[in-house]
């Protein structure tokens, strides 16, 4: 160990020198103030010894230079005064130094002072090295945290893919949100709105965003059912994400003609549904385990539908909001943030208002969660065919006749959802995105007609409540899941029809016939929970005809139909 | 906040005391990482729990998983109505044996 000297008579620094030397330290002499400083900087002792009264720079002079210039760095100094000097030793502690001794000198009494100080300083330079590890690791995991920030971002386009009638009220704990928030529009111009809340915040929420945005977007646009979508979500997270880390989840799916919402709830609050005044119409409870829990094999996809009038909102929200705690703190609880929807209490209710309520219970308590609130307006006289036209830039049509033609049988009907195919089959036809979903309609909606009711034999007077409604699906489910006869063909055609080219769509099914012409009047009032139906696929299409049997519907698209 | 664990034969109780979130994660991993033994029944008293986030319904998951995944069956105890309202809305009733 090395001992630095500051002491301008030479009779002490010998005495001192030859007491160090014999207890094994390293010792460096220096003969005033100034000359101790440039000495420490020269040698890098690990202790000081000084004398206060010196020449040129006195020791509190110098002891003040040689901490600043340690820094950080711990290098004790002990100060040499004499019994009768108190003032002078309250002077030095002042100016930084950190114990003293009394002259004259004991052997002993040096080496021990030396000894604790150099155990201090010890300590000290493992808390400084610690200190600096800690402070590297921050830095390093801040840095890490902006990239997964940016990558999440980029993966969900942050907000710039919403559809213009959800608003979203997102307040992030951490400097980004284990809340995500997807929207999308189905082929057929219905929407998916997908909230997910991650475990934890930052790193996992962004492991999880990124195959959870790309199978969601990718699903949606090819026309899968949410119920489809929770499935694929379920199995990839359970693979991607660890054991502890999960993502409650809400997916809702409104219809084109918003007649209908199916909602699968896994672990988020309630769904609210509110008429257009904000009362409670429906709230939907989570029923199912949060995505990436359960085997694929225990998965439950099962989906709440309910009717719309057209004209409601639904409210999403993630559990952060719930666990908003007042000064007192109690939590603000589902059944406070149910009790907004009610009657009684005359609120306007709205996304601004939830929130205001939000942050007047929350007065001088604790926030500590994501928090996310979605609100979706459901308008059927504005937001009906949302056509993306501009993406239609269109190439080259195919300017001849063609037929193209595909044939599902009892065992591909039960294994696969053939909806998603035919929107293949319609994009290949290559025409502008607005007459797409006119053609994706009428074939998908042809085709849950012979396969419902023509091979299921579903009766659709079933579907006239939601009681009937839920029992329809379960019917049809377990139905499909023992179909072991029958097929259904789809024939899609291109053909020039007084001098315009027009799509022919024919689905055929083998069963008994579920319509007579004669009846098609009451297919034509099953628009209420069915929410599509005939009556549509007669307002695109030209024309529409079923055969004597019922077993064979064609209908005629014009490609000059006005978008 | 606090995790007591008492190990009698096979039986392995544990109970939590206050806020059961991320701030129990070293004591849950000891838990975890302690060796398994065939057989071993796990409960836990959640009777003076106060809240729960979703790190604790992680760390339950990571139990479930040590005591047999699917086939496991540990017992949630004592919880009071909230959190059992909250276990609830995680459908965990499926996965655990709650009361």
């Amino acid at each position: 160990m090395k001992v630095l000297i500051a002491e301008d008579s030479a009779l002490s620094r010998s005495v001192l020198s030859s007491i160090l030397e014999k207890h094994d330290f390293t010792v460096i002499e220096s003969v005033d103030g100034k000359d101790a400083v440039e000495k420490y900087i020269e040698s890098d002792p690990d202790i000081i010894l000084m004398d206060l009264m010196m020449p040129i720079m006195n020791g509190y002079d110098a002891t003040k230079k040689i901490k600043e210039l340690a820094g950080e760095k711990f290098i004790p100094i002990i100060v040499l005064t004499s019994m009768t000097e108190t003032d002078a030793l309250v002077k030095s502690i002042e100016y930084g130094a950190d114990d003293y001794l009394n002259k004259p000198y004991n052997a002993d009494a040096i080496n021990a002072k030396i000894l604790a100080l150099s155990r201090i300083k010890e300590l000290h330079d493992t808390l400084n090295s610690n200190k600096q590890k800690l402070e590297q690791l921050n830095e390093q995991a801040a840095s890490e945290l902006l990239v997964a920030e940016h990558i999440y971002d980029s993966v969900l386009e942050k907000g710039e893919r919403n559809l213009p009638q959800v608003r979203q009220y997102m307040r992030p704990v951490t400097n980004f949100n284990g809340d995500i928030l997807m929207t999308a529009y189905t082929p057929s111009g219905g929407f998916n709105v997908m909230l997910g809340d991650f475990t934890g915040h930052g790193l996992s929420a962004a492991i999880g965003a990124i195959p959870a945005a790309e199978i969601f977007y990718r699903m949606t646009c090819k026309g899968f059912s949410i119920g489809d979508i929770a499935v694929e979500l379920n199995d990839k997270l359970k693979i991607v994400l660890p054991l502890n880390v999960f993502c409650a989840a809400s997916l809702i799916e409104v219809d084109q003609e918003r007649t209908t919402i199916s909602v699968w709830n896994g672990s988020n609050p309630d769904v609210v549904i509110t008429d257009n005044k904000g009362n409670l119409i429906n709230r939907i409870a989570s029923s199912h385990t949060a995505l990436g829990i359960v085997s694929p094999a225990k998965f439950d996809r099962k989906v709440d539908m309910f009717s719309l009038d057209g004209d409601e909102h639904v409210y999403m929200c993630s559990d952060g909001l719930l666990d908003v705690r007042n000064s007192e703190s109690i939590k603000f609880g589902m059944s406070r943030y149910i009790d907004l929807f009610s009657e009684d209490t005359g609120n306007d209710v709205g996304l601004n208002n939830i929130v205001d309520s939000l942050f007047s219970f929350a007065e001088g308590g604790e926030i500590n969660d994501d928090i996310s609130l979605i609100e979706i307006k459901i308008d059927k006289d504005i937001d009906t065919w949302h056509a993306d036209n501009s993406k239609g830039a269109e190439n080259k049509r195919l300017e001849s006749e063609w037929v193209l033609s595909l044939s599902f049988d009892a065992a591909a009907l039960r294994e696969v959802n053939p909806v998603p195919l035919l929107l293949n089959f319609v994009n290949g036809i290559n025409v502008i995105h607005g007459h797409k979903e006119r053609i994706y309609t009428t074939l998908s909606e042809f085709f849950t007609n012979s396969l419902e009711h023509g091979l299921l034999e579903l009766e659709s007077s079933l579907k006239i409540d939601a009681t009937g409604f839920q029992e329809y699906f379960s019917k049809k489910e377990s139905r499909l899941a023992n179909l072991q006869e029958g097929s259904i063909v789809i024939n899609l055609s291109q053909k020039m029809l007084d001098a315009g080219w027009h799509i022919i769509i024919e689905v055929i099914d083998s069963g008994k016939g579920f319509v007579h012409n004669d009846k098609l009047v009451s297919l034509d009032d099953n628009v209420g929970f069915s929410g599509r139906g005939i009556p549509l696929v007669k307002k695109i299409c030209e024309s529409v005809e079923y055969n004597n049997a019922g077993n064979a519907v064609k209908a005629i698209y014009s490609l000059n139909t006005q978008l | 906040m606090s995790i007591n664990v008492v190990r009698k034969d096979k039986e392995v109780n544990i109970s939590i005391s206050g806020r059961f979130d991320f701030s129990m994660n070293n004591e849950f991993r000891k838990i975890l990482s302690a060796p398994s033994e065939v057989g071993e029944q796990f409960s836990i008293d959640m009777g003076a729990v106060e809240d729960l986030d979703s790190s604790a319904l992680g760390m339950l998951l990571l139990l479930r998983e040590k005591a047999g995944g699917d086939t496991a069956n540990i017992k949630i105890q004592k919880c009071r109505e909230d959190i059992i309202e909250m276990l609830k809305m995680a459908n965990f009733q499926t996965m655990f044996d709650i009361s």
